[in-house]
């Protein structure tokens, strides 16, 4: 299967390790993937500020760069829903760990992973795309990023207090509501660290991002890690 | 006035406080988890009050002129009041006509159960200035009265304050000898306190949970029977309600109540869920109908479903910014998600800021009994309002660079490799003079290559 | 123009296309036997129940419950406990020192353990409000599943007042703490009549 791979812009520049292992996952996988190389940005940032008229020239280039796949694919259930809400697309787009459960219908993974993972659920992808289940609705329990999870041997995920609180990343919101970002961040942080995780994964490298600056202030050793890290390890 | 981030910065000083409001509402936000899962038709529920609150709102004047001619029959007196001021002089009117007592004060005794349209609208110092003695009764609201604040949660509005401090307050104003911390004792310090005043008024103003046009009966809610008290006992009873609280028939109660209560505090009803239909024997009910501003919201196609709230504060428990600002932060009489996105159809300019005191996580629109697109709303405000011109300037000049960069590959590419260092063009810190990010945050740390170099160098074939 | 005409007009223009009504469901279906649950979230929302066999028995469990009361009346005709007739005309305001009050429901909600009150059975709006003690006598066969089918079986009554009252008065407005008796009655019992 040909699929082309959006890599959104501040994972190219910071977290090109993330971009590589979406890549040779989807490889491993069985698919040929096609990275346009003059993609820049959803336009989300802009959007989300309030500026959602001036991102009109980002998703324009978006869908030169990619309206002719049937499947793009992108590590980042944020930039996803922005896409799918804002730019008209012949083809398809899905967020990673949804692509590989529902197109590929993956069910099994020759990767080891042995240690304490904390899932954190990004909220754009969760109650956006809705790849997981929500707490706050009462229909039956899934996660798609769960279930690939589940298929890496040695990963044990641990239980969180709150299953899917929001990290407080929230785009511009990370600098103009800097305490209450920070609080949230702190507070996510607490709950991964109460419950022993040695790894904190999730679907959306911002979110982690946010953590890991967090983690890091703190001088812990607890460690982010996107998805396809873990599911593209050896 | 501080916007909400000054002041939410302010309240995150002390951070176990913090922790200890947080830990509050979220408390409640579990409540209403346990007491929603019980019911097996929950989402279905939503969607049908969801849908019976669109249904009153387009055929809304119908609506309205149904309930006055039902109430209008019953007894009721019904009068219209486009804003605030023309709300407060109703009641002020009413009560001077109405030929009551005053007491020792010269005051005409008056007690009113929660009521947040009368919060919008001012009416208590209107009614104060006026010869008229207004003690709110709800309990919270009572204690916030005393101390001269506003509420901090529509249905909790002392959810801020701590035992101790409701005992000095009681200390303080009651004329309580020492400071009392066990919530029991402090409960019954206020009933005795209270219940002298629902002996003396003579006049009593409640709200409105839903108004039915079919029968022009009115419902209010409270756990207290602090509305029975007053309205029962007085000789004139007020009822203050906004216009989108109309329900087209009394068999839709069931729906509504079924969801109110277990979105708010986690009961499966509230204590006292009483239906005036007429006065008693003797009585005077009237009932005033408010606009201020709902007809105009009305008219925003983005921002009608907004009116179908029923307050049960269920987007303020569950919001992870309010949890951890406050209420006050929201410098708005409705704070959290749903104040919001009110508030701005108020006053565009004073509440620029609170669309964006969101980070769009969605939880509310999911708690929300009748389905409000909330989140959704919160981002079309922040276009609307940028459109309106009611952001700094800094913002947009960072977004139109951010725009020229993101939609030029050669530029992107570029820029990213020069400025990775400082973050320079990571697009959520763009707004970064003084990069509040790193105030309590670590930077990522800055790789070798982007990911476009090194698939240069590791899949094309030039 | 009068605001009124005003209101009514803004609303006009501002109403959208008219959307449709949704039919309603009573979701009654497979529910568990009513009474048990009625007895479940009465006593959960703090009211007291007992199962009696006829009214006598109700009021001798009163007696016991409440010897000191002094000042008990009721709007149930004929009980051998308290007054039930001349109170029904005095003003409200007297009623402030009732101890115990005793009335009849006209119907029990099993989803929520709520009774249904009207001015027509109370006597007096007032009465189950001021007093300090509240007790009601319901019949088993009154109870219904749930709001749905309480709005239906209530929709011919005449009323100028009804409550459906889901306990004895409350408030958590201190730090979230359930602290019972805070205006109204201070206890509710319940006597279920088979
Ligand atoms: S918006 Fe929804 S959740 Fe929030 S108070 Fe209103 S009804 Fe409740």
């Amino acid at each position: 299967m040909r699929v082309a791979l959006f890599i959104p812009c501040y994972v190219n520049q910071f977290y090109p390790q993330v971009a590589v292992a979406s890549l040779e996952l989807l490889e491993k996988l069985g698919c040929e993937v096609v990275y346009p190389l003059e993609q820049t940005c959803c336009g989300q940032p802009m959007a989300n500020s309030g500026y959602q008229h001036l991102s009109k020239d980002c998703e324009t280039l978006f869908q030169e760069n990619f309206d002719q796949y049937e499947y793009i694919v992108c590590p980042s259930g944020s930039c996803t829903l922005h896409i799918k809400d804002h730019v008209e697309l012949k083809g398809k787009i899905m967020e990673l760990s949804e692509f590989l459960v529902d197109v590929l219908k993956v069910e099994k993974l020759n990767v080891s992973f042995p240690h304490k993972v904390g899932l954190h659920q990004s909220c754009h992808g969760q109650r956006g795309l809705k790849i997981s289940s929500m707490s706050e609705l009462m229909s039956p329990s899934f996660s798609k990023p769960e279930h690939l999870l589940n298929m890496v041997s040695g990963l044990s995920l641990i239980e969180l207090e709150k299953k899917d609180e929001c990290c407080g990343f929230g785009g511009t919101f990370c600098v103009s509501e800097e305490a209450i970002s920070a609080k949230m961040g702190k507070d996510r942080v607490k709950d991964h660290l109460d419950h022993e995780a040695e790894f904190i994964t999730g679907n959306d490298m911002s979110c982690l991002m946010h953590l890991e600056g967090i983690l890091r202030r703190k001088g812990s050793s607890v460690k982010v890690k996107h998805i396809a890290e873990i599911l593209n390890a050896s | 006035m501080m916007t909400h981030s000054q002041a939410a910065d302010v309240f995150n000083k002390d951070e176990p406080r913090v922790d200890w409001h947080n830990a509050t509402l979220w408390n409640v936000r579990k409540k209403r988890d346990k007491a929603a899962v019980q019911i097996p038709e929950w989402e279905k529920l939503r969607a049908i009050a969801s849908q019976i609150k669109a249904h009153s709102l387009s055929n809304l004047s119908s609506y309205l002129e149904n309930f006055e001619k039902k109430a209008s029959e019953n007894g009721v007196t019904v009068h219209w009041a486009k804003n605030g001021e023309e709300h407060n002089r109703i009641v002020l009117e009413i009560i001077q006509k109405a030929g009551l007592n005053k007491n020792s004060q010269g005051k005409i005794p008056m007690v009113k159960s929660k009521s947040m349209l009368t919060e919008e609208c001012h009416l208590n110092s209107h009614l104060e200035n006026n010869y008229v003695d207004v003690i709110d009764t709800d309990l919270g609201e009572r204690i916030i009265q005393l101390r001269k604040e506003p509420p901090s949660h529509i249905v909790a509005p002392a959810i801020h304050l701590m035992k101790e401090e409701v005992g000095e307050t009681f200390h303080e104003h009651l004329g309580v000898p020492n400071i009392e911390t066990i919530p029991e004792k402090l409960v019954e310090i206020a009933r005795h306190h209270l219940r002298e005043k629902f002996l003396a008024a003579e006049v009593a103003l409640t709200g409105v949970n839903f108004a039915v046009a079919e029968t022009g009966e009115f419902v209010v809610c409270t756990n207290e029977g602090n509305a029975d008290m007053g309205a029962n006992l007085a000789k004139v009873h007020i009822a203050s309600m906004g216009l989108e609280k109309i329900i087209p028939k009394r068999k839709h109660l069931g729906v509504f109540l079924r969801l109110l209560a277990r979105s708010a505090t986690g009961q499966p009803l509230t204590i006292y869920t009483s239906h005036f239909k007429k006065p008693r024997q003797g009585q005077q009910m009237h009932i005033v109908i408010v606009d201020n501003g709902r007809s105009r919201q009305l008219g925003r196609p983005d921002f009608r479903n907004s009116l179908k709230c029923i307050r049960c504060g269920a987007c303020m428990n569950t919001c992870p910014v309010y949890r951890r600002s406050g209420g006050h932060s929201y410098h708005s009489t409705v704070g959290g998600p749903i104040g919001s996105i009110l508030a701005p159809n108020l006053d565009m300019k004073k509440n620029a800021d609170l669309p964006f005191a969101s980070t769009l996580c969605g939880s509310c629109s999911n708690v929300c009994p009748v389905k409000i697109d909330i989140h959704d709303q919160l981002y079309k405000w922040r276009q609307e309002l940028v459109k309106s011109g009611y952001t700094p300037k800094v913002k947009s000049l960072s977004m139109q660079m951010m725009r020229f960069t993101l939609s030029h590959p050669g530029v992107f590419n570029f820029a990213g490799k020069m400025g990775k260092g400082v973050l320079k063009n990571a697009p959520f810190l763009i707004n970064n003079f003084l990069n509040p990010w790193y105030k309590q945050r670590e930077m990522p740390e800055v790789p070798q290559d982007s990911f476009t170099e090194w698939y240069i160098k590791n899949r094309t074939k030039e | 123009m009068s605001s009124r005409e005003e209101i009514l007009g803004n609303v006009r223009a501002s109403q959208p296309e008219i959307a449709e009504l949704p039919e309603l469901e009573y979701f009654n279906q497979n529910s568990e036997n009513p009474v048990e649950k009625f007895l479940e979230m009465a006593t959960l929302a703090g009211s007291q129940v007992y199962e009696i066999n006829d009214v006598d028995s109700g009021i001798e469990q009163l007696k016991k419950v409440f010897p000191e009361a002094k000042k008990v009346i009721s709007s149930t005709t004929g009980l051998s406990f308290g007054d039930s007739t001349e109170w029904l005309n005095s003003d409200p305001h007297t009623l402030a020192d009732v101890d115990l009050f005793i009335t009849s429901a006209l119907l029990g909600v099993a989803e929520n353990g709520a009774i249904w009150l009207t001015d027509k059975v109370l006597g007096q709006r007032i009465a189950p409000t001021v007093n300090e003690h509240l007790a009601v006598f319901l019949s088993k066969e009154t109870i219904v599943v749930n709001m749905h089918e309480a709005y239906d079986k209530t929709a011919e009554m005449d009323y100028g007042y009804g409550l459906f009252l889901g306990g004895p008065s409350k408030t958590a407005d201190i730090e979230q703490i359930l602290v019972l008796g805070a205006h109204g009655a201070r206890s509710m019992h319940i006597l279920l009549l088979p």
